[in-house]
């Protein structure tokens, strides 16, 4: 059923590109023709990954980037991804409220996607969305993470700039920060800075991402920032800049396009061998006889895991 | 009671609850509406350590936990006050000389979504709205219609406006100056609550720093010049309808109202000059023994909070008084009949909590704006509380119940506690910011629907005692898109016959005011005068102040 | 993989009276469906917007200020405009019995009074996909 959007969607067609992103959504061949159909048109945008804890203002921060954006080009994408609730698999996508500035300008195209059980803090497809929103002719895209924690950190992998958002509250004790969350930022946002400490804590920050090994290096920059008032925003989008232009100069963008590609290989190769592998009857044949030799004590798991693989190699000798 | 008593009374009682233990129980939900468990039995061993003169005192002593006066009702009954108006401005006006021939004193006007929005007529988001759930004013040619052939002087005048309240009000007091009535001598209400806009009822305009200011200048030009205006009414009603419990009406109302004294004494006034002029609005839900134990407890924490914290030497800035309407939220779409019978238990509960004034909701509230019919039975319901039950004969006549004076004491604390919570995320206004607000209220709200759709809850008529297909036979009440039509062209109209230029120069002096520190007031009278519309006003405003888009939090 | 289902949930014009919209996004979550709540005061145009990019199979109005024949036919002319004529249009608030036929006319899929369980509206959702 791509077939019908596809050259609406080349022509710009907004609906048709909303319709393909359902399409992807929904997985499977058809969403991959969809995917491999957009494919040499990806990779004109420059991708923005804004990740930090619930509540640090995510939502208003690209708001107020992409209006910030759009005064400079023709189209900015974003994908906002909130949590699925584990208990009703439905979720509240509550993030495009909070883009007011944004929705209302159609050269800003907003898509709010659920988690779905993805442990990355990222949709199980909010890559791709953002690759649609790239074949579309966004300029920039902002990739929009939940906050839950360490795995959320994987959404560096498909972007240029990582947007780590703080807020002075989050622990007045830099030092308590998560050290990963620490790693993966570009630029750091001190947002609501306007609240007390906020300086102070602006100032810390600065003093310990000067402590450590600056990363290929990018030293890291802070930037206080109000969202909800829109301040610090020209000074973010500086910021950005900056990092972006570094990246240009020493082939990072290039350099980043190829660890994403590969990642993107590696990734979906990994799923699809896990798909084949536990639909294999061959593998629900030996995982029935062997489990109960680990269950009563006879085999380890791993010496079942071992043979649970091998039984796949022999089998395909085999047949 | 002597010590030995208490003690027998104490082991007796332990004795009665174990026995209970043994007795069936209706497989029912024992909570109050807001979900607070209620005890099965209350006894003096609950109020064990009560200090009759330091927590009730008599009516009309501090804290005033049993009424503000010292005669209550046999003094002078609650105002009666029904909100009204609706259509346009002529329409409005016929009606207010209508009650003011039948002997009514005080007019209250309800303004359209559009005025409440600071916007005109022929804004695009007034389409369909213009006239709908009140009267449309644009500019101070309105307010000549609406109030033509009134003397300003004789009556008061409650106004239901918010974001905009300070423009209103000057085109209201423009208009008042003009028809040859002194300043000193207009009299009437604002609601002008702006914090309880942002935390429910959602009709706000610029963000809350500037919000505030536009209120201090409107309290500080006030007690100046018009002594007689009530600068702010301030409101638990909407929080309710928005789906709060009692607690948090009442802990929310009463925050916003320290934040308003505060604000003030900031902003370098003496609070005993603008506090005498700060009014409350409350809900009176279904829960009966709840809601009256919430006015006697909002009534005791205001006295002391004003007295204590702030400093207040004059007596009337310890009063809380207040107006209260009945629940809107609690009437139901099905058998709308039996709405009669839930606001008059809401309304005695107002009575019996102290009310200064009181609006009955109309049944058929849930299905369109109210008829004539239904507006009347509802007035009647008071009349017949003030006149046939016989319950205003004796002052708070529910003092002293073991239940009702542990409920009142627990309700202070559970409010105190919000008090701690809220000034622990920085104010008010942060608390706002932060979604604190929207979220315990949308929490509550949701509980309170899953507590009626598991049938926790009974709502008759609703989920059970349902009637399958009922025929309606309440006339329902329509507004002529006519109004929309005529309102515009009369704005239109303005625009061209007014004098353009004086409008241009006096609102770039307001822009200029705006941008500094003085009272903005008297610039929004001249702007008035020279016909400048709302929306004209309110945007040169919006243009310094910004707007405000509330943070989504649910 | 399956695809919840996805609604908007909007208030269009300038009622402030969100309680209804918000329990009943809540309850849809918890229903299983993803819910996208517009949040206040937004015209009929940026409601098609939204129902446009998110690719939602139903719209859901919520209005209580009297408005409702001026901004459904409003919105479902838009909706139909904007190539969405295949998505539901419902709604729900305070709206005369009257008025509710007259807005199933025009293409309105149903109109949800107050009081309406909303297990009965997940359900009616639900429904129109089985």
């Amino acid at each position: 059923m791509h077939e019908q959007y596809m050259e609406r969607f080349f022509s710009g067609d907004p609906l048709a590109a909303s319709r393909l992103m359902s399409i992807v959504e929904r997985g499977a061949e058809e969403g991959e023709a969809v995917l491999d159909a957009i494919f040499p048109k990806v990779g004109r945008a420059y991708r923005i990954g804004v990740t930090g804890l619930t509540g640090a203002g995510k939502s208003s921060l690209i708001n107020k980037l992409s209006c910030s954006y759009r005064r400079e080009v023709e189209r900015v994408g974003v994908v906002a991804v909130d949590p699925t609730s584990p208990f009703s698999g439905g979720a509240l996508l509550g993030d495009r409220i909070r883009m007011s500035d944004a929705r209302g300008d159609a050269g800003i195209f907003i898509r709010s996607v659920a988690s779905r059980g993805s442990e990355t803090g990222l949709s199980a497809c909010a890559n791709e969305l953002a690759d649609v929103l790239d074949a579309f002719g966004s300029d920039v895209i902002f990739l929009e993470t939940i906050g839950v924690g360490q795995l959320e950190y994987k959404v560096r992998f498909s972007v240029h700039t990582t947007l780590v958002v703080l807020v002075p509250e989050a622990g007045d004790d830099i030092q308590s920060l998560k050290s990963g969350l620490m790693e993966i930022g570009d630029v750091f946002i001190v947002n609501k800075a306007d609240r007390a400490h906020g300086d102070r804590y602006a100032d810390d920050l600065r003093s310990m991402l000067e402590l450590r090994r600056p990363a290929q290096g990018w030293r890291p920059l802070v930037v206080p920032t109000v969202a909800v008032k829109g301040g610090g925003i020209p000074e973010l989008v500086d910021a950005i800049g900056r990092h972006k232009s570094f990246l240009e100069r020493n082939g990072g963008i290039e350099q980043k396009r190829i660890e994403a590609l590969r990642n993107r290989i590696a990734m979906v190769a990994e799923e699809k061998l896990k798909d084949l592998f536990w639909n294999d009857r061959r593998i629900a044949q030996a995982l029935d006889a062997l489990f109960p030799e680990v269950l009563n004590g006879a085999k380890s798991p791993y010496q079942a895991a071992r043979e649970l693989v091998a039984a796949l190699s022999i089998g395909k000798q085999g047949g | 009671m002597d010590e030995d008593r208490m003690k027998q009374l104490k082991k007796r009682k332990r004795a009665y609850l174990k026995d209970l233990e043994r007795c069936s129980t209706l497989n029912l939900d024992f909570t109050t509406v807001s979900s607070e468990p209620v005890e099965v039995l209350y006894a003096p061993d609950d109020v064990e350590d009560l200090d009759y003169m330091e927590e009730l005192g008599m009516p009309g002593d501090y804290p005033f936990t049993r009424g503000v006066h010292p005669n209550m009702y046999r003094g002078k009954l609650w105002t009666m006050r029904m909100f009204s108006g609706m259509g346009s401005p002529r329409d409005t006006n016929e009606r207010y000389h209508f009650l003011l021939k039948s002997g009514q004193t005080g007019l209250s006007v309800a303004f359209d979504l559009p005025t409440l929005y600071g916007r005109d007529s022929d804004d695009r988001f007034a389409e369909g709205e213009v006239g709908k759930c009140g009267v449309a004013v644009d500019s101070m040619k309105d307010m000549e219609i609406l109030f033509g052939g009134i003397d300003l002087s004789a009556i008061t005048t409650s106004m239901t406006i918010n974001g905009p309240a300070a423009i209103v009000l000057a085109m209201y007091l423009a208009n008042g100056v003009n028809s040859g009535v002194a300043l000193r001598d207009l009299a009437g209400t604002t609601q002008n609550d702006i914090l309880k806009e942002y935390i429910a009822q959602k009709s706000f305009i610029f963000p809350p720093e500037p919000s505030m200011r536009l209120i201090t200048d409107v309290m500080a030009f006030c007690s100046e010049n018009v002594p007689k205006w009530n600068t702010i009414s301030i409101s638990g009603y909407h929080i309710r309808e928005a789906g709060s419990t009692a607690v948090q009406e009442l802990a929310f109302t009463l925050a916003d109202g320290f934040a308003y004294v505060e604000a003030g004494i900031e902003a370098g006034q003496d609070v005993d000059d603008f506090a005498p002029r700060l009014s409350f609005f409350f809900n009176s839900h279904l829960d009966f023994f709840e809601e009256i134990c919430k006015f006697r407890a909002a009534r005791r924490i205001w006295a002391r909070r004003m007295r204590e914290t702030y400093g207040a030497k004059n007596q009337r800035s310890w009063l809380l008084r207040f107006h209260t309407q009945t629940a809107g939220c609690s009437l139901t779409a099905q058998q709308p009949e039996n709405n009669i019978v839930r606001t008059a238990f809401q309304a005695l509960a107002g009575v019996l909590g102290g009310t200064q004034s009181l609006h009955t909701n109309s049944m058929d509230e849930t299905l369109a704006l109210p008829s004539e019919k239904a507006v009347r039975i509802a007035l009647r319901t008071q009349q017949i509380i003030a006149h046939e039950t016989g319950v205003v004969n004796t002052i708070d006549p529910l003092a002293g119940s073991y239940f009702i004076e542990a409920r009142t004491r627990e309700m202070e604390k559970a409010a105190e506690r919000y008090f701690e919570e809220i000034d622990k995320r920085g104010g008010v206004i942060r608390a706002i910011e932060d979604g604190f607000f929207h979220r315990e209220i949308g929490r509550a709200a949701y509980e309170y629907q899953k507590a009626v759709e598991a049938r926790r809850k009974i709502v008759v008529g609703v989920n059970a005692f349902e009637q399958g297909s009922e025929e309606m036979d309440i006339p329902i009440l329509e507004i002529d898109t006519q109004v929309e039509i005529d309102q515009v062209a009369a704005l239109r109209r303005l625009r061209e016959e007014r004098d353009n230029g004086a409008v241009a120069e006096k609102l770039r002096a307001l822009e200029a005011a705006a941008a500094g520190n003085e009272n903005l007031m008297p610039h929004l009278l001249d702007c008035s005068q020279a016909y400048a519309t709302l929306g004209e006003i309110t945007g040169v405003l919006k243009g310094v102040f910004g707007e405000y888009r509330e943070p989504a939090y649910f | 993989m399956k695809k919840p289902i996805k609604v908007l949930i909007a208030k269009p014009g300038l009622d402030g009276h969100d309680r209804g919209a918000k329990v009943v996004a809540n309850a849809l979550r918890d229903a299983g469906m993803e819910v996208i709540y517009t949040g206040l005061h937004q015209t009929p145009e940026m409601i098609v917007e939204a129902a446009l990019q998110e690719d939602v199979d139903v719209v859901s109005l919520s209005i209580l200020s009297g408005a409702h024949m001026t901004l459904f036919p409003r919105v479902k002319q838009l909706m139909d405009q904007s190539g969405l004529g295949d998505v539901y249009l419902i709604g729900g608030g305070i709206i005369p019995e009257k008025d509710a036929k007259q807005l199933k006319t025009m293409g309105v899929k149903e109109i949800f009074g107050p009081g309406t369980d909303t297990t009965a509206i997940a359900e009616f959702i639900r429904g129109l996909f089985a």
